[in-house]
């Protein structure tokens, strides 16, 4: 299911030893799409990072402040969320109306004009991240759209572009994937797992870290079969399941009709209502 | 017979199903007016609730149409076929109501014909909605054909040359969107409880659903039976659920494989809230039923009766245990139904309710089942059974 239309894969490699949770990339994305610091549904005043703090329609990013239990000692760590750019989204492959598509650079986008609004996709994103307008009429699917203008002329997403401790490294995601295996060999601290990488067929977005990711919220039980990869498993034998389907049904109706006029011809009438 | 062809009786039952309706319509208007989130507890953590759970065992306990027709129309088992039309004709209702249900559900409910123009083949959504579509076109013609035989005889004669070809379409139309009903939780194996997340979901699905058909058949037979005050052909019950109860008797031992072989004997058995849930759905859906068939019990008519209405629960549990039991440890507790959503629910099978009651009554050769291969009107001898009827 490899997608032709990614011709210049981009990614960002989060290094979550570096980010000291200023929140400056969740200021840049709330900037770069005009959006409010109000949450959509209790219209209250809220930080797009924070303890707690989730993705809503209106906040694309978020930092989460974790305290977490490192050798011993309780530690801050700030975990830096948006959507991950799937290589092979559940999003795009379940939406029965084709409201996501992939940019060359990567990016899966959201076209509202064709969404249905089954939410599908929020329940099949293996990071839940698609969030709903649920305050509106007329609602819309919301999520990161990992600035793709901005990508498509060559720039990193408002939120990487920011960043003041390098913690969010803007690139091709191939040359980012060396760097994260370059940089977590070569120090003892880092868990020895680049997240993103083979998670559900890999992701644009790539962490490393030094505490265990599962400990900082990241679902740790993704196959890494992609999940367009696991329903094709089934939709493939959706033409077979007909053809075979109908020429068996055809087939034994008309030995079983066969078969009652048969019968009916032997003993001269139908003894079968 | 002329002049009463077109009535509705009306009982205090009636009227009552009638005003919730009628206030669901309203309900309706106003969803439209402020939207989903206002009048729902849906959120972005519990993204599916009640009235998906409704629209999913609606239409695995629909698939009742579809395996009638099978063993009416394929085997030609034309001792079924009285059965068959009601089935077909509970069906269509069934389908009608997931479909009343889904445009409230979905939140662009303006942008519903979008998946037409912009359709994603690789979608298990986009099957669901295009068999279900198809085979509601089939289904009017079915009931077109059986209406137009009392009604309209020439046209019924004319439509005899597409018959064959509308009857092998609606039997595998449903394979697709029962199947795929399952295959839409494939998309969620990190999420689904384990006992649940198998990639033979689609399979059990489609199969479930099929060999549910004869419970449904019987219960709505017994039911109308002691609606208009007619004999139980017992025995040709009985030999009707010996399919269901072998068909049980397969989906038993598959269902077991599935779980010896991914492994998870030890979380059926974990005596927790998803390992009894699991057992509860097996029990009422295979074991039971297939104990009753054993029994003498089984060839009465409370026999028959419990073997139906057990198969039924136990199949609802298996959609309701995926829709909530099997993803409740993911989404959390963030979810009840709000209180519109539960009535509309209601008033949307209050509706369904009605329309059979009306069709029936009014169409009488939908629930003969003495005599009517015969051509005989079979509504002339049960219309005294109108006037008793009990609802």
């Amino acid at each position: 299911m490899a997608n032709s239309v990614v011709t210049n894969q981009k990614g960002v490699l989060v290094d979550l030893t570096k980010c000291v949770g200023c929140g400056s990339c969740t200021v840049a994305c709330k900037m770069w799409n005009n959006q409010s610091f109000q949450h959509p549904q209790t219209e209250e005043f809220q930080n797009a990072h924070g303890v707690d703090v989730e993705l809503d329609s209106n906040t694309w990013t978020t930092v989460d402040h974790k305290l977490v239990e490192k050798d011993g000692k309780e530690v801050w760590r700030f975990v830096k969320r948006q959507c991950m750019h799937c290589l092979d989204p559940a999003c795009l492959s379940v939406c029965f109306s084709h409201s996501f598509h992939q940019t060359n650079e990567g990016a899966v986008q959201y076209n509202p004009e064709l969404c249905v609004g089954c939410r599908y996709c929020m329940i099949a994103c293996p990071f839940d991240v698609p969030k709903y307008e649920w305050e509106k009429v007329m609602p819309s699917v919301m999520k990161c759209q990992f600035c793709s203008s901005k990508l498509a002329d060559g720039e990193a997403p408002a939120c990487a572009s920011v960043c003041p401790t390098d913690a969010l490294m803007f690139g091709n995601r191939d040359e980012l994937l060396a760097k994260a295996h370059e940089i977590i060999s070569s120090d003892s601290k880092y868990v020895n797992h680049v997240y993103g990488e083979k998670e559900v067929g890999g992701t644009s977005w790539l962490y490393i870290s030094d505490v265990p990711f599962g400990e900082l919220g990241f679902p740790t039980n993704l196959p890494e079969q992609s999940v367009p990869g696991n329903i094709h498993e089934f939709t493939r034998f959706t033409l077979p399941i007909f053809a075979v389907g109908a020429t068996a049904w055809a087939g034994i109706s008309m030995y079983t009709s066969r078969r009652h006029k048969v019968h009916e011809a032997e003993h001269g009438h139908h003894d079968e209502k | 017979m002329s002049g009463k062809r077109w009535s509705f009786k009306i009982t205090p039952i009636r009227i009552a199903m009638f005003a919730i309706f009628a206030v669901t319509l309203v309900m309706y208007l106003y969803r439209y007016y402020v939207g989903l989130g206002a009048v729902t507890d849906l959120n972005d953590a519990y993204p599916w609730g009640a009235w998906i759970g409704a629209d999913m065992n609606v239409i695995a306990l629909a698939g009742a149409g579809f395996s009638m027709a099978i063993i009416s129309h394929i085997f030609h088992a034309h001792k079924y076929e009285p059965l068959a039309r009601r089935c077909l004709l509970m069906s269509f209702i069934g389908y009608v109501l997931v479909l009343l249900i889904l445009i409230i559900e979905i939140g662009r409910w303006d942008n519903f014909w979008r998946p037409f123009v912009s359709p994603n083949l690789h979608s298990p959504m986009f099957e669901v909605y295009m068999c279900i579509v198809a085979y509601l076109v089939l289904q009017v013609i079915e009931l077109v054909e059986v209406v137009t035989e009392k009604v309209a005889p020439k046209v019924q004669q004319k439509m005899q040359s597409i018959m064959p070809i509308v009857f092998i379409a609606a039997c595998t139309v449903p394979l697709g969107h029962q199947a795929s009903l399952g295959a839409l939780y494939l998309a969620m194996p990190a999420k689904l409880d384990a006992i649940w997340a198998s990639q033979m979901m689609p399979w059990l699905f489609v199969f479930s659903s099929f060999f549910i058909g004869p419970c449904v058949a019987i219960v709505e037979y017994i039911w109308t039976s002691a609606r208009y005050k007619m004999k139980v052909d017992t025995d040709m019950l009985y030999s009707l659920s010996r399919i269901s109860a072998v068909l049980m008797a397969i989906y038993f031992v598959a269902k077991c494989a599935d779980i010896v072989v991914r492994g998870q004997v030890g979380n059926v058995f974990a005596f927790n809230m998803t390992g009894n849930m699991f057992l509860l759905e097996m029990l009422l859906l295979t074991v039971v039923p297939i104990v009753i068939h054993l029994t003498p019990f089984g060839k009465t008519k409370g026999g028959l009766l419990t073997f139906g209405i057990s198969g039924m629960a136990g199949l609802v549990l298996t959609r309701l245990n995926v829709v909530f039991t099997g993803m409740a440890a993911h989404l959390g507790g963030g979810y009840f139904p709000s209180f519109l959503e539960i009535f509309t629910t209601v008033g949307g099978f209050c509706f369904a309710f009605l329309v059979y009651l009306y069709v029936t009554e009014n169409f009488p050769f939908f629930y003969g089942v003495a005599g009517d291969a015969e051509g005989k009107p079979v509504g002339e001898s049960a219309e005294s059974g109108f006037n008793q009827a009990i609802m």
